[in-house]
């Protein structure tokens, strides 16, 4: 392929995994890296800096939504930020060290875990405010969100643990260039116990803040190639606007299926390519 | 609060397609150089260094004669771009002293130099 094929090729797939990705709820950088390294065969360091800031696009666009309507909790957002930003500088400098296959290992079992992650039946547990976590009542993480019968209260729960999961999650998005949204999620609702809206809205704001650790350090390394960043940025952004638009129409139960069975199928392929093994 | 919200918001919303405009007209004026030319030709030989810190990036990019130039204006946007969760950070710090919540300024305030750091180590 030459140019401008090549580029064109890669925001358009860009743009379809952007369009997914708002439709099923996992951000593009869990897509866009297999993409590229298995449909391009681009490197995957300059696949996850790529991925990396497209996810910062897309952050911006759909927390600045959500910040809007009132639902997204800055104080919980700003004080887990704590700690996805210390593990992501911690993944995104181990991720320097590491060889190329052992990244690709790596993601692809993290994608297979956001698959089941994504593919489970969640259960709301919420609180109330006065059952919440002493250290929350403390640092007044507690808040409530617009509902059709005015605003509800909700409390927090573990914000200790949640702190810690929150760290892995930050690790996993230095060390893979993904936003790792499906892994805040969980800390946020099943440790957290912070209703599902709140988690959805207030992990968007913190998926950039994130993503913005570690891609400095890839900015370091040279793996952000400005011919590679641009398709995949805007195509990635453009994808998630329509996406959203999308998203009152689509046949999202039936879309959510054939796409988590294809993540399954990359996943495995990014895994055997770690070992060298090659499928298809 | 809630001005503060929509205003950080609409902050946000601007920053990022202001960013994504100068990453497309870069990218197209990159690609009309490079016309024809195998993508392999200008990927994946690693950044040379002027490239790997956004203060030299903008130099190199603001060097209007200079070989590479059509890649700094991408990397301009790409600046812009990575701007974004900073300045979203500070601003959400800056909302907090107002609102005289000192702790909550200090950890907004400790998150940004965690990313300024990341930027800069």
């Amino acid at each position: 392929m030459t140019e401008p094929t090549f580029d064109l090729a890669v925001a358009a797939a860009s743009f379809l995994a952007g369009v997914l990705g708002s439709l099923i709820g996992l951000g593009g950088g869990i897509i866009i890296t297999p993409l590229l390294v298995i449909g391009f065969g681009i490197d995957i360091r300059y696949a996850m800096g790529a991925a990396l800031c497209s996810v910062i696009a897309t952050s911006s666009g759909a927390a600045a939504a959500y910040l809007r309507d009132g639902i997204s909790n800055m104080r919980i957002g700003i004080f887990l930020c704590v700690a996805t930003t210390i593990g992501a500088v911690c993944g995104a400098m181990a991720a320097t060290r590491m060889n190329p296959s052992v990244l690709s290992i790596i993601f692809g079992v993290a994608l297979l875990i956001t698959v089941l992650l994504s593919a489970r039946a969640k259960k709301e547990r919420a609180l109330t405010p006065n059952e919440s976590d002493p250290i929350a009542q403390r640092l007044r993480l507690t808040g409530s969100y617009p509902s059709e019968d005015g605003p509800r209260a909700y409390g927090v729960a573990g914000v200790l643990p949640g702190f810690a999961v929150m760290w892995v999650a930050g690790v996993l998005s230095g060390l893979l260039g993904i936003g790792s949204g499906a892994f805040k999620v969980v800390a946020m609702d099943q440790v957290m116990r912070i209703p599902f809206k709140v988690t959805t809205a207030t992990s968007n704001f913190m998926i950039g803040v994130t993503a913005a650790a570690s891609v400095g350090i890839y900015l370091k390394k040279g793996y952000l190639d400005p011919a590679l960043v641009a398709p995949v940025s805007l195509g990635v952004l453009a994808g998630a606007f329509v996406g959203a638009r999308l998203l009152a129409v689509a046949p999202v139960a039936l879309l959510r299926v054939i796409f988590l069975s294809a993540v399954l199928i990359i996943a495995v392929q990014m895994i055997a390519r770690g070992l060298g093994v090659q499928i298809g | 609060m809630k001005d503060f919200s929509t205003w950080l918001a609409r902050v946000m919303v601007t920053g990022t397609l202001v960013a994504a405009g100068v990453i497309a007209i870069g990218l197209v004026w990159f690609l009309a150089a490079h016309f024809g030319e195998s993508p392999g030709d200008h990927l994946f030989s690693g950044e040379p260094k002027y490239f790997t810190d956004p203060v030299g990036m903008l130099h190199r990019a603001l060097e209007w004669n200079e070989v590479g130039h059509r890649r700094g204006l991408i990397m301009i946007g790409i600046v812009l771009l990575l701007a974004g969760p900073p300045v979203r950070v500070a601003l959400a710090g800056i909302g907090y002293f107002f609102e005289k919540d000192r702790l909550f300024a200090a950890i907004s305030a400790f998150v940004f130099l965690v990313l300024v750091f990341s930027f800069f180590w």
